[in-house]
């Protein structure tokens, strides 16, 4: 992971267990997502491509935070707990987008600004074009959040050894695609109905 | 023989362009949120209600489209630009290239927001409303099959931001004269002028609409 891209998942999380001192629940979720908020937000622009609907995404997940009762407090891992949060508001978020372009393809102009760099297309084209949502986030997430296979399970509810297998499938098929240079789009496996 | 360590590592270096992005920011203040909910409604028609569709290709049965181009037609560069990026990314899914030249003004709404309809390279029809002139940020397209008689309007319902009430529109085909659905606890039915409907208001459209077709046939869809 290149030495600008802040400060990792696991890093940040240390942090934010050393800080986490407070008795109050709801204080113990704004500390930790206020110390979480840059690497949810880098996610959901990694996952989402989507700025404007990472931004709504991170709002939500904030909110889902609040209202989640004493999850926190019996979350093994709080940073899996948050991240599975934003991980599930944004597959929902990709669901729903999908099932309008099946009847009628949508877009949304993004900020005219907003251009992304030749070598990131590549990747993301890449990932959407090789993967579906599901092994996408669960690629993101081990090698961009270095998040292990038990916090994915966490996340996910599969087994830690199911999310080895389905991340093996999926870095041999990206490994594959990048090789390649291309995926053809048979190749791809949507797996968002697996879970 | 390349190990898991050695493909992990290799994965790594692929994602790291991925890592560098900037992370996205709440906004609880101000959030420019733009919710665009597009929609074809599948009209069921009486045997013998509706005139087949005029002409083929993206544009049939919309009259407000079916001229030459002037100049009035002629979109913004800004919008230009983004289309000429939407269509260097293949950012449009299975849709064909967006032909910008295509496009034709039908309607501008009270609010100064104008609505365009641009073919495809693969004649699929698609509605493009925008924000304000000059400016493409705002802006929203949806593409989908031309309309038909199964398919007689377009439905869209965007919300710029949580500030200001949603807007419902469609582009409709040259029979359908009106479009009624429930908003405020009564039924509300907004005229189709030049093949455009518009509301602007909280309204159950996403719910459940009613097209009123000029021989005075009704159909209602529920989705």
């Amino acid at each position: 992971v290149s030495a600008d891209s802040g400060p990792t998942t696991k890093a940040l999380a240390r942090t934010v267990s050393a800080e986490m001192g407070l008795t109050d629940c709801r204080t113990d979720v704004e500390a930790l997502f206020r110390q979480m908020e840059p690497v949810l937000g880098r996610f959901l622009v990694q996952f989402v491509r989507d700025r404007q609907l990472a931004e709504d995404l991170l709002q939500d997940t904030f909110h889902d935070a609040l209202h989640a009762g004493s999850g926190l407090e019996q979350a093994s891992c709080p940073e899996a707990w948050l991240f599975g949060m934003a991980r599930n508001r944004a597959l929902a978020a990709l669901r729903r987008r999908r099932r309008f372009e099946a009847a009628l393809h949508r877009l949304t102009f993004r900020r005219s600004a907003e251009r992304e760099e030749d070598e990131l297309i590549v990747v993301r084209n890449l990932l959407e074009q090789t993967l579906g949502a599901e092994d996408r986030s669960l690629v993101i997430l081990r090698y961009l959040h270095d998040f292990d296979a038990t916090e994915l399970a966490q996340m996910t509810g599969l087994s830690a050894d199911a999310v080895r297998q389905r991340l093996s499938r999926a870095r041999k098929r990206l490994l594959a695609a990048a090789a390649d240079g291309s995926e053809p789009p048979h190749t791809r496996r949507d797996d968002d109905d697996d879970l | 023989m390349t190990t898991t360590f050695d493909e992990d590592a290799e994965l790594r270096e692929l994602l790291a362009p991925l890592a560098r992005v900037q992370p996205a920011m709440r906004r609880p203040q101000r959030r420019r949120r733009l919710v665009i909910v597009v929609s074809v409604v599948f009209a069921l028609l009486a045997v013998g209600g509706i005139a087949a569709a005029d002409g083929v290709g993206p544009f049939a049965g919309i009259g407000a489209a079916s001229h030459p181009p002037t100049p009035g037609d002629a979109l913004d560069s800004a919008i230009k630009e983004e289309i000429a990026r939407i269509n260097g990314h293949g950012s449009f899914g299975p849709t064909g290239g967006l032909i910008a030249d295509s496009a034709r003004l039908v309607s501008q709404l009270d609010s100064g927001r104008r609505i365009y309809v641009i073919a495809t390279t693969t004649d699929e029809l698609c509605v493009l409303i925008q924000e304000r002139p000059g400016m493409s940020e705002g802006s929203a397209i949806g593409c989908g099959d031309p309309l038909s008689q199964a398919q007689p309007t377009t439905e869209e319902t965007m919300r710029v931001n949580q500030q200001t009430p949603p807007l419902s529109f469609g582009v409709a085909r040259d029979d359908v004269a009106s479009i009624s659905f429930r908003a405020g606890g009564e039924e509300k039915t907004v005229p189709v002028v030049d093949n455009v409907w518009a509301y602007e208001g909280e309204s159950n459209i996403l719910g459940s609409i009613t097209i009123h077709f000029r021989d005075g046939t009704e159909t209602t869809i529920s989705h």
